[in-house]
């Protein structure tokens, strides 16, 4: 009986959470008992969630269930970095749930969104100008909107209406415009996306999407010399950027040889290193090692501080994690009739692939670092809530529409 | 030095160790399922039953038997009893098997099973079933004997 019940997924995650969240609680003296209930209340968010996936019938069962085994690794090093910002990170969780619900209620049964591409283009663009107008500097990118107390990165939420409006540009009927093929009208488009993000510099996120948009082209159009140009002008825009650009040679000559300027620019990629090599196979164990070293160890190097505390293991099986992840959103895409939902599961899929590569390629010097956020397991409210839209479209593609696929 | 005796310490050697283990499982466990159910969707209809009928798979491996049985049965009646006699609808010379052993029929569009009073049992996905009919569903496995079906009913 034990050890039938222990063999399902969701159970792990209660037994995980339960030890992980037990020898928090011992980690600092006095004991903190908030650390039980943040432990409490996200085993019970992730059961209940599951369990309403399995009862009713919401689609696919494996998603949810990777990504609240992702939040729980999240959670747990963030607890152990610093309890405040763990707390902050369950309270996030609670909200990203309940607009996963709203996301999936939202897009299942209203059928409307494959009409809507200028709607996401301006609301792009006006999220754009926004944050020029209103927003605030942090690390250096003008990305962050304050609302009172919240902050809130426009870019993350963009996302999402990126793949929406390709996805319609892809499969909907489009009229000409400026007198110029269909395919080079979407380009057009999506570099003014691009556009939008190095005017804010947010590199990282600018390749992530460049990424996005040009495997979605690849898998539906057939012009190659397009593509080409498409690649070219990229690499143009990249080669530009990095002889022009001051903060962009630094960022590649620290990937080439962080050691030259260790104390100064190649500081975090160091401390990275130094972190991932000192966890061996199995790590430290949560608690034992140094992660405050690392700079930004809770957000865009929270990967080194894992690989510190669980060692190679323990990254691998993040990584392994983000790979059935991805492997089911592309599986759910392709058992769906050809159609606007295809694209839009591809195109988040392929997203969270590249996000994931991009980062964990970024903190293990494997490419260039460029600072964006690990999805499910970073610290930050916006990363965490558009992730759960992300799911929740997915989840909902994956339940079926009947209607929708006749048109 | 005296960290060592540290309790959180030990502890927290000892669970990295345990901490690995588990997530591993998971991912094993997660694969697995999604590997079974790779396998219940892709199985092929077999040849001879026509598209949209209801047929009954079967999962045991047909070498390691003794007597004669097909690889799939269609459920082409309203009422299907199977057993040993000669009078089922789906006769299966197995020594486990009553004469009159359980029964199949479709009412409003459900398929229903119930087990005739038989000696060795019907069980549904492992569970052995008592008096009450049942309400299967598609991919439920019905083991009777020393068989094991596969009721796909779309």
């Amino acid at each position: 009986m034990i050890s039938k019940l222990a063999k399902h997924p969701i159970n792990m995650i209660v037994i995980i959470n339960t030890l992980a969240f037990l020898l928090l609680f011992f980690y600092r003296t006095p004991p903190n008992y908030q650390i039980l209930f943040v432990g409490v209340s996200i085993t019970i968010l992730s059961v209940i969630t599951y369990l309403a996936i399995s009862f009713f019938n919401l689609g696919d069962r494996y998603l949810f269930i990777i990504a609240s085994m992702l939040i729980s690794i999240g959670v747990v090093m963030l607890c152990r970095l610093d309890y405040s910002m763990g707390i902050a990170q369950v309270g996030w969780y609670l909200i990203s749930v309940c607009v996963f619900y709203a996301a999936y209620i939202l897009y299942r049964y209203i059928n409307i969104w494959r009409f809507l591409k200028w709607f996401y283009f301006g609301l792009s663009v006006f999220l754009y100008i926004l944050t020029q107008v209103i927003g605030i500097t942090i690390n250096g990118a003008k990305n962050w909107i304050m609302i009172g107390s919240l902050s809130f990165q426009p870019s993350e939420i963009i996302k999402i209406l990126f793949i929406l409006f390709i996805a319609a540009r892809l499969t909907g009927n489009n009229k000409k415009l400026f007198n110029l093929p269909e395919n080079y009208t979407t380009a057009l488009f999506s570099f003014v996306f691009m556009f939008f993000l190095i005017l804010q510099r947010e590199w990282g996120l600018t390749l992530l999407y460049f990424l996005t948009y040009f495997t979605l082209t690849y898998i539906y159009d057939d012009d190659k010399i397009f593509l080409l140009a498409n690649a070219l002008v990229t690499a143009a825009v990249g080669a530009i950027g990095s002889l022009t650009m001051h903060h962009i040679a630094i960022r590649i000559k620290t990937w080439r040889n962080p050691w030259e300027d260790i104390s100064n620019t190649g500081y975090q990629i160091t401390q990275s290193l130094f972190a991932i090599a000192s966890g061996g196979f199995f790590g430290r164990g949560i608690g034992m090692g140094n992660p405050d070293f690392i700079p930004q160890a809770n957000s865009d190097f929270i990967f080194s501080a894992i690989c510190e505390e669980m060692g190679i293991f323990g990254g691998a099986a993040v990584i392994l994690l983000y790979f059935i992840f991805v492997y089911r959103g592309i599986k759910i895409a392709l058992l769906l009739p050809e159609g606007f939902d295809k694209c839009v599961a591809l195109g988040i899929s392929i997203m969270f692939a590249f996000q994931t590569f991009i980062i964990i390629g970024g903190v293990i010097k494997l490419i260039p670092l460029t600072g964006i956020t690990m999805p499910f397991v970073s610290s930050g409210g916006s990363s965490l809530v558009t992730s759960f839209i992300s799911l929740g479209i997915l989840q909902a593609v994956s339940a079926g529409r009947r209607q929708a696929n006749d048109q | 030095m005296a960290d060592i005796y540290n309790v959180y310490n030990i502890l927290a050697a000892i669970f990295k160790y345990i901490f690995i283990t588990i997530i591993y499982l998971f991912i094993f466990g997660i694969m697995r399922m999604i590997y079974l159910d790779i396998k219940k969707t892709n199985m092929p209809r077999p040849r001879g039953i026509p598209r949209g009928m209801a047929y009954l798979q079967l999962l045991t491996d047909k070498n390691n038997l003794y007597f004669e049985v097909e690889s799939a049965y269609p459920l082409d009646k309203e009422v299907i009893v199977i057993g040993r006699g000669a009078n089922c609808d789906i006769v299966i010379d197995d020594y486990y098997i009553s004469t009159r052993h359980v029964q199949l029929w479709s009412e409003d569009d459900e398929w229903y099973i119930a087990d005739m009073g038989s000696t060795n049992g019907t069980y549904i996905n492992g569970i052995k079933m008592d008096d009450e009919p049942l309400i299967l569903d598609s991919g439920d496995r019905i083991k009777i004997g020393q068989v094991e079906f596969m009721a796909v009913l779309r």
